[in-house]
């Protein structure tokens, strides 16, 4: 892989570290998000890969007096951020094991206290070490935690002091959790000393007298319900000069949890902020462009960063939502990554030896199969190739004759209006899904999937997978010169590699992983094989309703097709009308997008598939053999004939059991 | 602490292996469980079925009695002290292994043996290819990563400690990304990871090369990179103490993450039973029931605390 684009290869908020000054692009929702003004708490929920852990890092102390941070003024400091994500995996500890329950509670609040008041300490040395004149480490040095000492009277005098003993009380708590029966019993702190240590704070430190402190807590859904039931009150208690936030996934709690957003809300007053909800499409698209060029201006092309709008300064941000400048953008990036227009992917066909002749042999077995005279060359048009790729599938509509349709060829070729262009408009509704089924069987990808706002689609709302596709383009291009373009082929096989990767991550998503894992990939092949329905007349099923079995969708199935939306495998929409007006399930889903390239299967949200809830069970919870089943009998139902093992993705499936 | 280990592809008896006094096993789940409960019940008097839940955090003895977790290990010495012990590692959990062998050490047993009994070698095609006919197959849950106390370790964001990681590889690649997924505080850069080279058969560590390929490169583990033997505990417990004396106290921690195989488990069992304040990362897969395995080679371990 190329150094040179290394700026890129870091998509995780994770890997980015705690100082994403440097990093971070404000999100064109950002002035609403009211940071400084805000007194209530705020949630803010997202999936994966939407930008939410780099928000609240951006907002914590690191970030915000980060030495990178050239200019910070008095009111920057009246906000102070603290990042606290919980150890979930140590306070899963926190239950049962013989003790009471209001044990539990003080030993969690011990150790929230802990973690909080270390972490203001950490803010007040960020602040010292930053370019803000107006406090020095000697400021901090010269406090006197006096009024600690009512909590414990241990509790050293002096700034590093302070630092090391709750270190080490830390350390302590983590001997005691461990071996709750063997070490001596600890003194709980209470959460009323961060109350006390902020009031000494501003008390001695006038500069910070205005001061409140934000506390930002990632991933509240993994916590246990005693512990989120604790959060929750002090959210309720939550006023200046403290205030929680919280951070979560969207869908991460069930009907039945006591603890869930609508619980919290009977009883507190608080703002949600649903970051997905806040960006459309176009923004989105925007928006992850700035983030890919302030990486790569950073360090490799510098012609991509202009010095007329600061993607990091709340100042820009009404200009960065000016069309003009969004269309500049947009421009510049398409530039980067050309697409195929549908002539030149026709034109892929006829120039190439080999997949012409495949054409020409696959029209002539149709003619055959429907005792045409007319030839296969007949068919054939180098100036309107893009018909053409449609010739196969309407061959396989018993309703039109090959006459027919060789005679609104030669009307569409010599510019009369005809149903390939206008009337049923066959061009406009077949061609993908054509060009999809002629690529399916070979060994080369179906090179569709590149372009801008094919990886824009493909992403959906997830930055994360975004960067991932342009780090996989970059790092397959040969690319060394002056000028930033990816070709498309290495798009295309970009996109398929990147697509493998996220498909693998499926199987460490949650409890069910492994279970999602199977349910995508069987989904995945089934879609595949209805986009080999040979007369394409409902092309280019990516998404799926549910309708009547023999029995209802379980509970057990609805959840765990909750599951599938929580991690964005699925995406759920409203259910759209079926061709038959067959009632169905309130919601649609779609497989998610970024892994169309893996099964060869389009991108886009084309014809519904219609499962029952029986097929559903099965794909959900079938043994193989009936997997298998299902597979025959819709490869029989749809008449698909190509087979199975000519495709390389598949072609190591071996269906015959040892 | 030292460890011999004969292995034998024999069913016959070994002369090492007595009998002994109580013997411990786990959920017998298919053809090798069931085998090897036949064997350990003709070597001991008492045969204990012991299992431990990760939700409660109690230990269920013989599926009826309930010990809490943290009141095992005077359970156990006031039941087994002072008599020969026997561990049937191939149905016992990972969780099951770490309570077990940290008790023993504590306790003053007489003698420990364990016995573990490899999956037999099928020939399989060997084909590298991205979809294979295991994807079509259920799989188990997998409970997460969840910890076991007196094992768990201190994950803080703190900037003056070092956490070192180091995971004892095995196929199953989703269960190093579920690592990561789930624990955000692992740093890549701080990672190690132990291969089962050589494996239980030849050929197969092609399978975990292969497998954990894509999370290496996605989650950027530069390494280092280890090799022990996959049917060798003391080359897992061996390496690990080299590498725990090679940190500074003070300010560098180590979290251990078996999730590769049985005998590698087994060395980090006694690993961390000798150190105690290292921390362990575990997934607790649930089991699935009658996958048909012939049997392999079976190995016999025998521990001595104390030299």
């Amino acid at each position: 892989m190329s150094d040179k684009f290394n700026a890129i290869t870091k998509n995780r908020a994770e890997e980015l570290g705690y100082d994403v000054w440097n990093d971070f692009v404000l999100p064109p929702y950002f002035d609403r998000l009211d940071i400084t003004e805000a007194r209530k708490p705020r949630i803010f929920i997202g999936g994966r890969g939407c930008g939410k852990t780099m928000l609240i890092r951006y907002l914590s102390h690191v970030s915000m007096f980060s030495k990178n941070r050239k200019r910070i003024t008095q009111e920057d400091t009246e906000n102070i951020g603290l990042y606290w994500r919980i150890d979930t995996h140590f306070a899963s500890m926190m239950e049962k094991r013989g003790l009471e329950d209001d044990i539990w509670s003080g030993a969690f609040t011990h150790f929230s206290t802990l973690q909080i008041s270390l972490e203001i300490l950490r803010s007040l040395q960020s602040i010292a070490d930053s370019t803000f004149e107006n406090l020095s480490k000697e400021d901090l040095e010269s406090l006197s935690f006096q009024e600690l000492l009512d909590f414990d009277t241990s509790f050293p005098q002096g700034f590093d002091m302070l630092v090391k003993d709750l270190k080490s009380r830390q350390r302590r708590f983590h001997l005691w959790l461990n071996n709750v029966r063997t070490q001596p019993i600890l003194t709980f702190l209470p959460k009323e000393l961060i109350y006390s240590l902020i009031e000494i704070i501003k008390e001695q430190i006038p500069v910070l007298n205005k001061t409140i402190f934000f506390i930002y807590l990632d991933e509240y859904e993994n916590l246990l319900d005693s512990q989120k039931h604790l959060v929750n009150t002090w959210l309720k208690h939550s006023e200046i000069p403290l205030i929680f936030n919280l951070a979560m996934k969207r869908n991460s709690f069930s009907d039945r949890d006591s603890v869930g957003i609508e619980q919290i809300s009977k009883i507190h007053d608080f703002r949600v902020h649903d970051l997905e909800l806040l960006i459309d499409e176009k923004s989105f698209s925007v928006f992850a462009s700035e983030i890919l060029f302030l990486r790569l201006g950073k360090q490799n092309y510098p012609s991509l960063l202009t010095s007329e709008v600061d993607f990091q300064s709340e100042n820009d941000l009404n200009k960065r939502g000016e069309s003009s400048y969004q269309n500049q953008i947009l421009s510049k990036v398409r530039d980067i990554f050309p697409t195929y227009s549908q002539l030149e992917l026709a034109n892929i066909v006829i120039n190439n030896k080999l997949l012409k002749k495949r054409l020409i042999d696959i029209i002539a077995l149709n003619l055959q199969y429907r005792h045409s005279e007319l030839s296969p060359l007949d068919f054939i048009s180098n100036e309107y190739p893009q018909y053409s790729i449609l010739v196969p599938a309407l061959l396989n509509r018993q309703k039109l004759s090959p006459e027919f349709i060789h005679g609104e060829l030669v009307k569409a070729t010599i510019g009369q209006s005809s149903d390939f262009s206008s009337g049923k408009m066959w061009y406009h509704n077949m061609f993908h899904g054509c060009y999809i089924m002629f690529f399916a069987p070979l060994n080369r990808i179906c090179p569709i999937y590149s372009g801008f706002d094919t990886y824009i689609r493909m992403a959906r709302g997830n930055l994360r997978h975004f960067l991932e596709l342009c780090h996989k383009s970059f790092s397959l291009s040969e690319n060394s010169n002056e000028y930033l373009v990816i070709d498309q082929d290495t798009q295309n096989e970009a996109a398929k590699q990147a697509a493998t990767s996220l498909l693998g991550e499926v199987k460490s998503f949650g409890i069910s992983g492994n279970n999602l894992y199977t349910f995508i990939v069987r989904l995945g092949y089934v879609m595949y094989l209805s986009h080999l329905k040979p007369a394409q007349s409902e092309p280019e099923m990516t998404h799926f309703g549910i309708i009547p079995g023999t029995k209802t969708l379980s509970r057990e199935n609805e959840e765990f097709l909750k599951e599938a939306v929580k991690w964005s495998v699925l995406f759920e929409v409203q259910s759209t009308k079926n061709k038959d007006n067959i009632e169905t399930e309130n919601f649609d889903y779609i497989l998610n997008p970024v892994y169309s390239s893996y099964f060869a299967i389009s991108h886009r949200k084309g014809r519904k598939l219609n499962l029952s809830t029986d097929q559903i069970d099965i794909l959900i919870n079938g043994d193989v053999r009936t997997y298998q089943a299902l597979y025959k009998q819709l490869q029989s139902q749809w008449m698909v004939k190509i087979s199975r093992q000519n495709n390389p993705t598949f072609s190591q499936l071996n269906f015959d059991l040892e | 602490m030292k460890i011999l280990m004969t292995e034998e592809e024999l069913e016959e008896d070994i002369s090492r292996l007595n009998e002994v006094d109580v013997s411990f096993h786990g959920r017998d789940l298919d053809h090798r469980g069931a085998k090897s409960l036949d064997f350990i019940n003709e070597k001991s008097n008492t045969s204990i079925k012991i299992e431990y839940d990760v939700i409660d955090k109690v230990i269920i003895i013989n599926e009826k009695e309930t010990i809490i977790i943290d009141e095992f290990y005077d359970y156990f010495d006031n039941s087994f002290s002072g008599k020969s012990l026997l561990l049937e590692t191939t149905t016992l959990g990972l969780p099951e292994l770490l309570i077990l062998i940290r008790a023993a050490r504590n306790s003053s047993i007489k003698e420990l043996f364990m016995v573990y009994w490899e999956p037999y070698h099928y020939k399989r095609q060997g084909h590298e290819n991205i979809l294979n006919n295991r994807d079509f197959e259920l799989s188990g849950e997998v409970l997460g990563y969840k910890a076991i106390p007196g094992f768990a370790p201190l994950m803080l964001d703190d900037p003056d400690l070092t956490t070192q990681t180091i995971f004892c590889l095995g196929f199953e690649a989703s269960r190093l990304d579920r690592a990561f997924e789930e624990n955000q505080m692992i740093d890549p850069i701080n990672c190690s990871l132990i291969f089962g080279i050589p494996a239980f058969n030849p050929g197969w560590e092609m399978n975990s090369f292969a497998n954990n390929l894509r999370v290496i490169q996605e989650r950027k583990l530069l390494g280092p990179y280890y090799y022990c033997a996959a049917s060798n505990p003391l080359a897992t417990y061996s390496y690990l103490k080299k590498l725990k004396k090679s940190l500074t106290e003070s300010t560098e921690n180590m979290i251990v993450s078996p999730i590769g195989t049985k005998p590698a488990g087994i060395g980090v069992a006694l690993f961390v039973a000798e150190f105690q304040d290292v921390g362990i990362l575990y997934d607790h897969p649930v089991k699935e029931i009658g996958r048909s395995k012939e049997l392999g080679n079976r190995h016999i371990y025998e521990i001595n605390f104390d030299e």
